[in-house]
């Protein structure tokens, strides 16, 4: 099996809704630290990464929403990736502005790491992780594990939570 | 004499002893009587004696007066008539003599004195011109005018002398003394030779002559001399009288020569003229005749044994010397003879002594016959009173006698009374001394027996004490030791203290550094967190850069190939900004060293300061306590010198103590010693009073 088949294979199971502009072999991941684990997202789903300054809390939504941070005269839902992810709080001073047309999210990260180019193949996905899985795949970096989010997912759970309440 | 007194004074004493009183009386009478009359006799006969003796004496001497007074006259009458003859013969002689100078004649010539004979060469003397040299008719012729012997001399040198030319003078033999010559060293040769002319008596040829020499000149030389002479033997008025002179019964006078040649031949003599006496000797063995010569005039005793029958004669001689004729005048008396009185006068005072003797004999034993009978009765009297009995008294008939033996009675009987009473209080008193001289017995025998434990006790306590002062003695040099240490210590402590001060301040000022450290420290943790928070200001400006350049290359990887370069340019910036980070991190950890650093220096600051807040305290404890040892030493200094002066004033007083027990134990032995003395005094008084009440119990005071 050829990189591309795996490629395709991934995008189907994966994002479906992804855009893929440059070739379908190569991913441009934003590599971010959560505590002390890496994670990384598509960076063509980032917008931005900003240092957050106020961030305004929340009542009665799900534990994992930090809050809301103004952005340009724009309230953004900050989630708390640590909480999401671990069930764990960790310190974050900077979230990860999402590139989403219908709503507008961030993530609470504690540090952004780096932009990287891995081949499509180097990427490993989690094999019974199910649709339900907020982790789509992983790669090693220099020696490290660094998942790769499922943002969909994520975003579908938190809707239906906050549905929930 | 004093010996002969003090055997008869013992011999008396002696036997006087032995004698009752009548006796002693009548040895006394005749003792008395006995001496008087041999002291009488004594001294009459001493005097007699002696007065006998003086008289016989100046007797003698006057004869011998008379003697020599006669004998001198003689001799004067015949040197005139020799000076007479002399003249004549110088008459026939004078102006007629010469010497022979043209005829030498040899001739052998004689010394009268040494018989030395020797041949000389002369020239003759000549009369009227002829040689007279052995032709003695004018001598002869002259002779034959004037008597007695005439010479011719002549002067003669080699031996010088004056030889006799013609002479009338016979040798022994009888024949003619010419060739004889008178030698230089006679008196006679000096005179002539000198001129002048000599008289007196001289030694012609072997006789002495009264003479006279003149000398015969030839111008004014003198060749010779002439001679005229009388022997002094041949005068026999002077014999005739000298012999007849009687000196008692068989006293007689006599005369001796003394001249050099013929000592002690005897010139006249009644029976021994020619003799010689110069060898004789008395009863002792004395030379007394020559002592006589020696002496020439004096007075002697002489005792002779006779040697022809062994019969003693005792003579009384007075001598006398006729100088001018060489002669010793003596008269001699026998001594019986002058001493016969003498004799006469003691017979007559020895029957007068036996006469005296008997009366005074005869005399006393009547007189001692009456006292004896009365000193009897008074010494039966005082028998019975020598043994004690005082009871009776003398009989009144002895009193009533009107001598000393009737007082000395009386006085007797007031005596006894006396005695009887002073007898009988002495034995009331020795009852009471004996019983009180039994108690200071027992008493003394006490004092004596508890002195001596006395004694003993304080013997102990100076053993004791000495033992004791030797002790503190020693003590005394430990102390001075451990004063000396105490010295010691309080200046070492003194020292230590100084230094524990020095440490307190150096601990201050270590505090004070460490606390200044401390300061620093802090000043320096506020420094780093200023500079941590620039480094915090760098860090977000990095991360900011970093979001920004991370925003960038979003946007460049958004742009795809168009923002390919840009998306290299963010990298770059965000890679500076990472470094940025990285170099601040890498500072945030060196200032998180630095600031642990500087918090466990604080901490461990704080701690050091801690520990020297404790040890300043330990040191100010430490202080305190050695303040406290300091006044401490100086306290145990002070005792320990008070305790030295202390120990030292005890020694002295030890010593004190112990020369007073001393002399206490000498006063307590000087007491038992006393004490046993007194023991024995008060004994021997016991002693005293029981000889004493036993001695009076011998008495008898009353008549039952």
């Amino acid at each position: 099996m050829d990189n591309n088949e795996i490629l395709k294979k991934l995008s189907a199971s994966g994002n479906g809704e992804e855009e893929q502009i440059e070739q379908v072999s190569y991913r441009k991941l934003v590599v971010f630290i959560v505590g002390e684990k890496q994670y990384a997202v598509d960076s063509a789903e980032v917008k931005e990464v900003v240092i957050i300054s106020d961030l305004y809390f929340i009542p009665f939504v799900p534990a994992y929403v930090a809050g809301l941070i103004n952005r340009h005269g724009e309230p953004h839902t900050v989630i708390d990736l640590g909480m999401m992810l671990e069930n764990e709080k960790h310190p974050g001073g900077k979230v990860l502005v999402m590139n989403r047309q219908d709503d507008r999210i961030g993530f609470l990260i504690t540090d952004i790491f780096r932009i990287i180019t891995v081949p499509e193949k180097e990427i490993s996905a989690i094999a019974d992780a199910g649709s339900t899985s907020m982790l789509s795949g992983s790669l090693t970096l220099d020696g490290d594990e660094v998942f790769i989010i499922n943002t969909r997912e994520m975003y579908e759970k938190l809707e239906r939570d906050i549905e929930n309440i | 004499m004093n010996r002969i007194i003090k055997a008869v004074g013992s011999f008396l004493s002696a036997f006087s002893g032995k004698l009752n009183i009548g006796q002693k009386i009548m040895a006394a009478g005749v003792g008395i009587a006995f001496a008087i009359m041999v002291s009488f006799g004594l001294v009459g006969t001493c005097i007699t004696s002696s007065t006998i003796r003086h008289m016989a004496e100046s007797d003698l001497a006057h004869i011998t007066d008379n003697l020599y007074n006669l004998c001198n006259t003689h001799y004067e009458i015949n040197r005139n008539i020799v000076q007479n003859n002399l003249n004549v013969a110088d008459y026939f002689v004078n102006g007629r003599v010469r010497v022979m100078r043209n005829t030498i004649q040899q001739t052998t010539v004689e010394d009268q004195i040494n018989r030395e004979k020797s041949d000389i060469s002369i020239f003759p003397l000549a009369v009227d011109g002829r040689s007279v040299f052995g032709d003695n008719s004018l001598i002869d012729q002259i002779t034959g005018m004037i008597g007695g012997t005439v010479t011719l001399f002549q002067v003669i040198k080699k031996p010088d002398g004056l030889l006799r030319v013609a002479t009338s003078v016979k040798k022994k033999d009888g024949t003619r003394a010419v060739g004889t010559f008178i030698p230089a060293s006679s008196p006679v040769y000096q005179s002539v030779v000198s001129g002048q002319t000599y008289l007196g008596s001289a030694f012609v040829v072997d006789q002495w002559y009264i003479t006279a020499y003149k000398p015969l000149y030839e111008g004014s030389e003198i060749i010779g001399a002439v001679y005229v002479g009388v022997k002094q033997s041949e005068l026999d008025i002077l014999k005739k009288s000298i012999l007849s002179l009687k000196i008692g019964e068989k006293g007689y006078a006599y005369i001796m020569d003394n001249h050099e040649e013929s000592k002690g031949t005897l010139v006249v003599h009644p029976s021994k003229t020619g003799e010689s006496l110069y060898d004789a000797r008395d009863a002792d063995g004395n030379y007394y005749i020559r002592e006589m010569l020696a002496d020439k005039n004096g007075s002697r005793v002489l005792d002779i044994v006779n040697p022809e029958d062994n019969s003693a004669e005792s003579k009384i001689v007075n001598y006398r010397s006729l100088d001018t004729m060489g002669w010793i005048i003596v008269a001699e008396a026998d001594r019986n003879e002058t001493y016969a009185p003498l004799r006469i006068l003691r017979r007559v005072m020895m029957t007068m002594s036996i006469f005296v003797l008997v009366s005074i004999i005869a005399l006393s034993a009547v007189f001692s016959g009456s006292i004896r009978r009365v000193v009897g009765r008074m010494k039966e009297f005082l028998g019975r009173i020598s043994e004690g009995d005082y009871s009776s008294d003398i009989p009144q008939h002895d009193i009533s006698r009107h001598d000393e033996f009737g007082q000395m009675a009386a006085m007797l009987n007031v005596l006894t009374a006396n005695t009887r009473e002073l007898l009988a209080k002495i034995k009331q008193t020795t009852e009471v001394l004996t019983s009180s001289i039994h108690d200071l017995t027992v008493s003394s025998r006490e004092i004596s027996a508890t002195s001596n434990q006395q004694a003993a006790s304080v013997k102990e306590i100076v053993s004791t004490m000495e033992d004791s002062d030797a002790l503190s003695r020693k003590v005394a040099s430990r102390i001075d030791e451990v004063a000396r240490i105490a010295v010691q210590t309080r200046e070492l402590v003194g020292k230590g203290f100084l230094i524990i001060e020095e440490n307190l301040e150096k601990m201050e000022q270590i505090q004070k550094t460490n606390s200044e450290t401390i300061e620093g420290v802090k000043s320096l943790g506020m420094q780093i967190e200023s500079i941590w928070e620039v480094v915090n200001i760098i860090n977000n400006i990095a991360d900011q850069t970093k979001i920004i350049a991370f925003n960038a290359e979003l946007e460049a990887a958004a742009a795809g190939d168009a923002g390919k370069n840009f998306r290299i340019v963010a990298g770059e910036v965000r890679r500076l900004a990472d470094s940025t980070v990285s170099s601040t991190t890498q500072i945030k950890n060196k200032i998180n060293e630095i600031q642990r650093s500087s918090d466990s220096l604080i901490l461990a600051s704080e701690k050091g300061t801690e520990r020297i807040r404790e040890g300043a305290k330990l040191s100010s404890r430490l202080k305190e306590v050695f303040g406290d040892i300091l006044q401490s030493a100086d306290v145990s200094a002070d005792s320990s010198e008070q305790i030295v002066s202390s120990v030292k004033q005890q020694v002295v007083a030890f010593e004190q103590i112990l020369i007073t027990l001393k002399q206490i134990s000498h006063g307590i032995e000087d007491f038992a010693s006393t004490t046993k003395s007194t023991f024995k005094a008060a004994e021997s008084l016991k002693e005293s009073g029981e000889s004493l009440r036993e001695s009076l119990s011998n008495y008898r005071v009353s008549r039952d």
